[in-house]
């Protein structure tokens, strides 16, 4: 590797680049960690023993969800942090993601198999599979079945095996994970991204291994170029660019948390746009399915259809709530906006504008409600290993502490959850207004244009603030307070 | 600089007032009332829920405990709380405790908008295979129902932000700051 500043020294413009932000790469520690070659294993296999940990729980261990591991780890802790990691730091998860290990193998054995299909490189098959993720997760109870959770991790690890070994381009991340798509949306907040030190070095790099890899280390996996990237939509942070970099010109540049949302920075694609219009939706949504008048429109729907056939009910809530709900407002808005702006433009190009203000709001709602899970059940982890391992005789814990539940005094939750929406509430309609300053260039024009949006973004604050004051199950806590 | 001068107590006098509001939060886990009382064949846990309870926010959580094996006893009995008014014990509340449909561990139940203000007794009664007992009752005040809860300000928020944008929007295409925009002419 040549390292950077034998670069750097012979270029006048290099030598005098300072790039924006901090460079993670360069941290003590920290970035000597990320860029090792065994950087990403070091990460990867800790997490690959807790799943395989999980999975045997899930199989062998106690039925009732909050007792075990399998449950509680994954449909309450992981939730948690991820949306800390996503929030304070950036995609640590896809990072560490233990799933692409086999992933890793099947890339190098089938040393890059064909193309994912033209049709399918898109984002469409990435709204359906996390449609259908938040589907089956109400649908079979997930959170209540040990085992079932179990074989979602086992199919998670077969999938990711399966697509890398048939394609080349990363599909099951980049196409498919509905985690992936979860983490992607809300990395777009992330304090941190990949960009280059410089970009003249990357002008005269002939080998581009940071997309293409070396002979040594892969190079992207999802196929992107990082001296272009603008965005984190679509990285997984593997590093393996910076890892593949010759000149160590690749950084994890610290930024201000809005300026992918504000700088144009995604394609004006109906896919990436609807996404995220999904994404702000489901936040709700999914809020809706654990509170009492979700059950009320469920018994409705099954009088007035005549069916009691949970399936067919769940997927026509599901479908109305996250797909046509999202399509038919975010159309009606793009239409409105449009005819407020008095601009000539296609549909889509109004429909995609505004995706990105979308995020705060968005990200906050998941965040109230991922977090209103953790904090009630955080410590319940402890009694539920404790039971793991009393139930292979080992004793050295003591015995499980049924009371340890939350980390949070109970009325400290619903004003953070109320602080969050509004201060998510607050984040898009800032990026909302600097789009549209962006974009229209006047105030008027830029508020006209934006006034359809806004109401969309007070009915989903309204619909999140209401939701929440409502009694949720508490998926997770035991036995609270004591 | 004179705008951030405005936002910033803003936002300290919003988080101070929801924090305000905390002590009246409801949705929360609960006030221990009884904890792991040794009662027949079990250990029984009692929460109330918000701190102060409120004649339209009355929540009652119950835990069964196994005392031998420290583990939730979930199933096989049935829990019933009942609500005695102190000042006419004529005047009983009952409320059969229900499982959470996914979370079996804890046996809750809701008296919103049941009881009224004043001093009432909570009576938690198990009934199962091995008969029936009853916790160990306790007193709780219960307070008038306020008329300003978590989701007034939540909805009252909105619409202040709203506001705040809307002037903003406003205030920035005002002629005085387009005026203040407009460069200064070059010295001759």
């Amino acid at each position: 590797m040549i390292p950077l500043r034998e670069i750097t020294a012979s270029g006048e413009t290099d030598a005098l680049y300072r790039p924006p932000g901090r460079d993670l790469l360069r941290a003590p520690l920290i970035g000597r960690l990320f860029r090792h070659r065994w950087g990403r294993l070091f990460m990867q296999v800790p997490l690959l023993l807790v799943a395989l940990l999980l999975v045997y729980d899930g199989f062998t261990g106690s039925p009732i969800p909050p007792q075990n591991t399998a449950t509680v780890a994954v449909w309450v802790h992981y939730r948690g942090f991820i949306m800390l990691a996503l929030l304070f730091f950036g995609n640590l998860f896809c990072m560490a993601c233990p799933f692409t290990i086999p992933r890793t193998i099947a890339l190098r054995l089938s040393r890059r198999g064909r193309r994912w299909p033209r049709a399918l490189r898109n984002k469409w098959l990435a709204v359906a599979v996390f449609v259908a993720f938040l589907f089956t997760y109400e649908w079979l109870d997930l959170w209540a079945s040990p085992a079932l959770t179990a074989w979602v991790i086992i199919g998670y690890f077969l999938s990711a095996f399966v697509l890398e070994a048939l394609f080349a381009e990363s599909p099951f991340c980049k196409y498919i994970c509905p985690l992936g798509t979860f983490n992607f949306a809300v990395s777009t907040l992330s304090p941190a991204r990949i960009t280059v030190r410089s970009h003249d070095v990357c002008r005269d790099c002939t080998g581009k291994e940071c997309v293409n890899g070396s002979a040594d280390v892969l190079g992207c996996g999802t196929e992107l170029f990082a001296p272009v990237m603008r965005s984190n939509l679509d990285c997984i942070l593997c590093l393996d660019c910076a890892r593949a970099c010759p000149y160590d010109n690749v950084a994890l540049m610290t930024r201000p948390r809005d300026s992918e949302l504000v700088d144009n920075a995604w394609p004006r694609r109906w896919d990436v746009a609807f996404l995220m219009l999904v994404f702000a939706f489901a936040g709700p949504g999914n809020a809706f399915g654990m509170v009492p008048p979700y059950y009320d429109l469920q018994l409705w729907l099954a009088n007035t259809l005549g069916t009691n056939n949970e399936f067919l009910l769940l997927a026509l809530t599901f479908g109305l709530m996250l797909l046509a709900l999202p399509a038919v407002v975010g159309l009606g808005a793009a239409a409105i906006s449009r005819a407020l702006s008095g601009r000539e433009e296609p549909l889509r190009v109004s429909f995609s504008r505004y995706a990105p203000a979308f995020m705060p709001l968005a990200v906050a709602v998941w965040a109230a409600h991922y977090g209103f899970h953790f904090a009630t059940g955080a410590l319940t982890i402890i009694p539920a290993f404790q039971t793991f391992l009393t139930d292979h005789g080992l004793n050295w814990l003591g015995a499980p502490n049924w009371q340890l539940g939350t980390i949070l005094p109970g009325g400290w939750i619903l004003p953070l959850q109320t602080l969050a929406v509004l201060a998510g509430f607050a984040g898009s309609l800032y990026v909302g207004t600097r789009i549209g300053r962006r974009d229209f260039g006047s105030p008027p024009a830029a508020m006209r244009a934006m006034l359809p949006w806004v109401v969309v973004f007070i009915g989903l604050a309204a619909a999140a603030l209401v939701l929440f004051n409502l009694p949720m199950e508490m998926r997770g806590a035991m036995l609270p307070g004591g | 600089m004179r705008r951030r001068a405005i936002l910033i107590p803003l936002l300290c006098g919003l988080l101070l007032a929801l924090f305000m509001a905390a002590r009246l939060g409801a949705h929360g886990i609960g006030k221990p009332q009884v904890v792991n009382e040794r009662v027949g064949p079990y250990l029984i846990s009692v929460w109330t829920d918000p701190d102060p309870l409120r004649a339209d926010e009355t929540h009652v959580v119950v835990g069964v405990t196994n005392p031998d094996t420290r583990e939730p006893v979930v199933g096989g009995i049935e829990v019933t709380v009942a609500l005695v008014s102190a000042a006419d014990p004529a005047v009983v509340v009952t409320q059969t405790a229900g499982t959470d449909s996914v979370n079996q561990l804890l046996y809750a139940a809701e008296f919103n908008d049941r009881v009224a203000a004043g001093r009432w007794r909570v009576v938690v009664t198990v009934t199962g295979a091995q008969g029936v007992v009853e916790a160990p009752g306790f007193d709780v005040d219960i307070d008038p129902a306020r008329g300003f809860g978590m989701l007034r300000l939540g909805l009252g928020g909105l619409a202040a932000i709203v506001a705040v944008w809307f002037l903003g929007s406003i205030r920035d295409e005002s002629p005085a700051r387009a005026r203040r925009k407009r460069p200064a002419p070059k010295p001759r």
